[in-house]
């Protein structure tokens, strides 16, 4: 699944419509909760979500612990429908306790009242997690769930083909990667080193990595910083390999991208973990052995940072009357072993767990990547990921707005820097709009 | 219709005495009609046979060569795959959808016919008003619809039943204004009279000899909400949380959207799935085809 469950769609819509959107957080624990069961006794809590694998997950707490039973149900993926039906059961008081949900999508869930403030039972779990995935499900201060998995960045890369350009080491920085694309170009121009996509939450990726977070809360209250001047940074960097034609124009995840890939007329993607088995099956088997995983390139060698695309989160909805029960299976289902092995082999989850990393399960050298232990490159970059990102409450219409953007920047009617600012001031519009208010920019 | 014109203007023309001088304007509107006609024959098939031919290729033969022609044939693996994923609950998700669509569509054409005759041959006060809220209603786009009626659902605990999705599937208000419609032009006032002078009560003169006439308005009627059930995805998205309950849309998003994960369904398998739920409509339309033409123009004569 590509693992971030692209933002919240008609849910943020549907919530504004139906009078849940609030301008904060209130976190009242209503008493109108949907879980039955005295807290004494035997306790039952329902998780809804949709990812394959979470349902043995759960199997596996349930056989271990007979006091606190899950009842795991597979809805609708939230981008599609799922989120709506989460808002809408908050609404109607009959939520679950437990929920699957991107931490894309956690700010509107937060901003639409439909989370719990798990904070005094979640917080003696804070250092079992990286600490960017903690800020992830923390906003304001308040924590309303457990991190799942995280997606780092990395440049896959077509080493055989790399090194037919001359190219025998990965750029490490960004410098580097400009140069390299010049040279593979110069050889043949016909060949790319990668592709400018329309993929809004990859190119946000791109923000996270030079910490140029597109929404801060200082003072309690909403500031975009889209056209801040490291996001600036990032902008003018694509901007000049746009202009000077040194990247393919393919759509992101499109099948003229994967066949100009298979045809070593692409030989790079800077994209997340869970691209890695994606581009395998999409760019297929003739391909096989060719290619290998290297560290996102940085922007300072020095102090490298590395940027994120994805990851997700097991939050407690507004209305659990178990909350710490409820906080206590989401802990252990991100953090046992036997349980992230489940969620590492059959979800296929980059888990946030700091334990986690060293399961066994990563270790396994993939054949499509040179029989290189992939996922020891973005463990290396996990304590190294930024910090400081944070999510909106708008993220349906950013990531619409944004991904229409990085189109026009393709075909060339746009540069990214008046992407950006259109944005910006888009969403600007869309939290007013909202009834949230909104400072700076 | 503009197939009609295209079919009888040749006899047209050949009958005629000025055949001569006509044939110029008839044949540049005649290839007019017929580019227009093929552009959207075109427009409308080509998903359909990409469909098609995709469902016949192999998850690798999939994203290479040319996506409307074939590479290889998998047809058969790839249906046996669809009903081996996930211990065959595709075939539920199947069985499911057929008691949505089926037991849905049968009951509101029921109630649409009765609705619909009763506004058109029984005048009471309030009942030109009644219809224009039907009408209204056939305005309001059903996925609006879908959150209140959770919100509705909910507290009487009708939420994640088959009952959640059968229940709004019974109501067409479309189905009402053609029943109406169709009621007032095709059965006549004589009749009934003459059905109620032979001692005929309301009740059995609608079920035997209203509904006869009604027909092929009932098979417009029952094959639209089929339809629109079928391919419904957003209520029981919303409403059902158990995937033994699920319709086959909902079933095979959650398939598509497992994509690039540990042990994702496989893309082949999804469209597969995609396009062997079509199938079964595509049946339906074509044993009900004759009826349906004349259901289609009825509505519009008035």
């Amino acid at each position: 699944m590509r693992k971030r469950w692209i933002a919240a769609a008609a849910g943020v819509a549907a919530a504004a419509t139906f009078g849940l959107s609030g301008c904060s957080s209130s976190g009242t624990s209503g008493t109108s909760g949907s879980t039955q069961g005295p807290a004494s006794g035997p306790v039952s809590l329902t998780f809804w979500g949709w990812a394959p694998g979470y349902q043995q997950s759960v199997a596996l707490w349930n056989k271990s612990h007979p006091d606190i039973q899950i009842d795991w149900e597979t809805v609708a993926p939230g981008s599609k429908g799922g989120y709506t039906k989460m808002l809408t059961a908050v609404k109607a008081g009959n939520a679950p306790c437990l929920a699957q949900v991107g931490y894309e999508t956690l700010p509107s869930f937060a901003a639409a009242g439909a989370l719990q403030d798990v904070t005094q039972y979640a917080s003696p779990d804070q250092g079992q997690f990286a600490a960017w995935t903690w800020n992830q499900v923390t906003i304001e201060g308040k924590t309303y769930g457990i991190p799942v998995d995280a997606a780092p960045m990395a440049l896959l890369y077509n080493k055989t083909l790399f090194a037919k350009y001359g190219i025998t080491a990965p750029p490490a920085t960004w410098a580097e990667y400009s140069a390299d694309a010049a040279k593979i170009h110069q050889a043949d121009p016909k060949v790319y080193i990668g592709y400018f996509g329309n993929d809004a939450y990859n190119y946000a990726g791109l923000d996270w990595q030079d910490n140029a977070p597109w929404f801060t809360t200082p003072n309690s209250s909403w500031r975009l910083g889209f056209t801040s001047s490291a996001g600036e940074q990032v902008a003018s960097y694509w901007q000049g390999l746009v202009s000077r034609h040194l990247l393919s124009t393919d759509q992101s995840y499109s099948p003229s991208l994967y066949k100009d890939m298979a045809a070593g007329r692409i030989l790079s993607d800077v994209n997340a973990v869970w691209d890695a088995p994606l581009l395998a099956s999409s760019v297929g088997k003739s391909q096989s052995g060719q290619w290998a995983v290297a560290p996102m390139p940085v922007w300072n060698a020095s102090a490298p940072a590395y940027g994120n695309d994805g990851g997700s989160a097991t939050a407690v909805l507004n209305g659990c009357k178990d909350p710490q029960q409820a906080t206590e299976f989401a802990d252990w289902m991100s953090t046992d072993s036997g349980s992230v092995t489940n969620l590492i082999d059959v979800t296929g989850i980059y888990p946030a767990a700091t334990s986690g990393l060293s399961n066994p399960a990563l270790s396994a050298p993939n054949a499509y990547y040179g029989n290189q232990v992939v996922y020891d490159v973005f463990k290396a970059e996990m304590p190294q990921i930024n910090t400081s990102w944070l999510w909106g409450p708008t993220m349906t219409q950013v990531s619409t707005d944004l991904g229409n953007d990085l189109g026009s920047v393709e075909t060339g009617s746009q540069t990214v820097a008046g992407m950006l600012g259109d944005v910006q001031s888009k969403t600007a519009a869309q939290l007013t709009q909202q009834g949230i208010s909104v400072s700076g920019g | 219709m503009s197939t009609l014109q295209i079919g009888s203007r040749p006899r047209a023309a050949s009958t005629s005495p000025t055949r001569r001088s006509t044939p110029r304007r008839s044949d540049s509107s005649r290839w007019l009609i017929l580019g227009v006609m093929t552009i959207s024959v075109v427009y409308f098939l080509a998903p359909v046979w990409w469909l098609l031919v995709s469902s016949t290729k192999s998850d690798s033969g999939l994203f290479s060569g040319n996506g409307f022609w074939f590479n290889g044939f998998h047809l058969w693996s790839n249906i046996r795959s669809v009903f081996a994923q996930d211990n065959g609950i595709y075939a539920r998700w199947l069985l499911n959808t057929l008691v949505y669509a089926g037991l849905g569509a049968a009951l509101s054409t029921l109630f649409a016919s009765l609705a619909g005759y009763a506004l058109a041959k029984f005048p009471f006060r309030g009942s030109g008003a009644l219809f224009n809220i039907v009408l209204a209603a056939v305005l309001v786009p059903q996925p609006l619809l879908a959150i209140p009626l959770y919100l509705l659902f909910s507290p009487v605990h009708l939420v994640n039943t088959y009952w959640a999705v059968l229940i709004p599937s019974m109501v067409s208000p479309f189905g009402v204004y053609l029943a109406r419609i169709y009621a007032a032009a095709s059965v006549p006032d004589e009749v009934l009279e003459a059905a109620r002078l032979d001692g005929s009560g309301e009740v059995r003169t609608f079920f035997q000899i209203s509904l006869r006439v009604m027909s092929p308005a009932l098979v417009t009627i029952f094959l639209f909400q089929f339809v629109s059930i079928w391919s419904n995805y957003l209520l029981p998205a919303l409403m059902l949380a158990n995937e033994s309950l699920q319709p086959v849309t909902v079933g095979i998003v959650g398939w598509q959207q497992q994509h690039g994960s540990g042990n994702a369904v496989p893309t082949n398998v999804v469209i597969t799935a995609a396009a062997l739920c079509v199938v079964p409509l595509v049946i339906l339309f074509l044993s009900l085809q004759r009826f349906w033409r004349s259901g289609m123009t009825s509505g519009s004569v008035k």
